[in-house]
């Protein structure tokens, strides 16, 4: 996909799904991409850069770095469908203090993919912390305190409910 | 994360910032003082 025409086409930012690894202590929680070391600052928009690290023969051409994201890269800020992230909730890599759930808002250049986007700016809309159906509650009540610096709704939902039809009709 | 390939490119342009403005800081509260209280004018 080359040379596509872009205009202003939307004066709302798009929406769609994120997991994000949470990290820090008390009060003072950060969300962090799942992938990439990437910290999303608390009331500050997160920019795009690309983090695909430059190859032999770009640096031999002496290729410039480009805007992210650029459709012929893999670069930009990711979001999803509901089905295709909240898999990433449940991954067993070696993690962070928690994973959490959310609605993004994605604006700028957003490139629309198959089953989400790829933007250059983007904030959190929404959180939801998932509490284990055996687990304590406090944590995640702890989790959702730590997150409200965001300026954005947080809830707690019960780890069974991320797959539960009911969520996926209104939130999906 | 696995979204597929790119089908169009969007430019958006909220006409609202989605990012929450920071709240302002509190100034601190006035210390209270006790109102200075005029000497009563001696009645002639």
């Amino acid at each position: 996909m080359t040379d596509l025409a872009v205009a202003p086409d939307y004066a709302e930012p798009f929406e769609a799904w994120r997991v994000w690894r949470v990290v820090g202590h008390g009060r003072e929680l950060t969300l962090a991409s799942i992938v990439k070391r990437t910290l999303w600052p608390p009331r500050e928009a997160l920019a795009a850069e690309c983090l695909k690290p430059t190859r032999l023969l770009d640096w031999v051409r002496r290729r410039q770095p480009h805007p992210a994201p650029a459709a012929a890269c893999e670069c930009g800020i990711y979001a999803g469908t509901l089905e295709c992230v909240r898999r990433y909730l449940t991954d067993t890599l070696p993690d962070a203090r928690a994973r959490v759930i959310g609605r993004v808002a994605l604006w700028g250049t957003v490139v629309e993919c198959d089953w989400g986007y790829r933007a250059s700016y983007a904030y959190p809309v929404a959180l939801w912390v998932p509490v284990p159906v055996r687990g304590r509650r406090s944590s995640a009540d702890d989790l959702a305190a730590g997150l409200e610096r965001y300026g954005v709704p947080v809830r707690l939902l019960p780890s069974d409910r991320i797959h539960a039809p009911a969520f996926e009709r209104a939130f999906g | 994360m696995e979204i597929g390939k790119p089908r169009r490119i969007h430019h958006v342009e909220p006409v609202k910032s989605p990012v929450p403005r920071r709240e302002p800081e509190r100034a601190p509260a006035p210390e209270r003082r006790e109102p200075v209280r005029e000497p009563a004018t001696p009645a002639r």
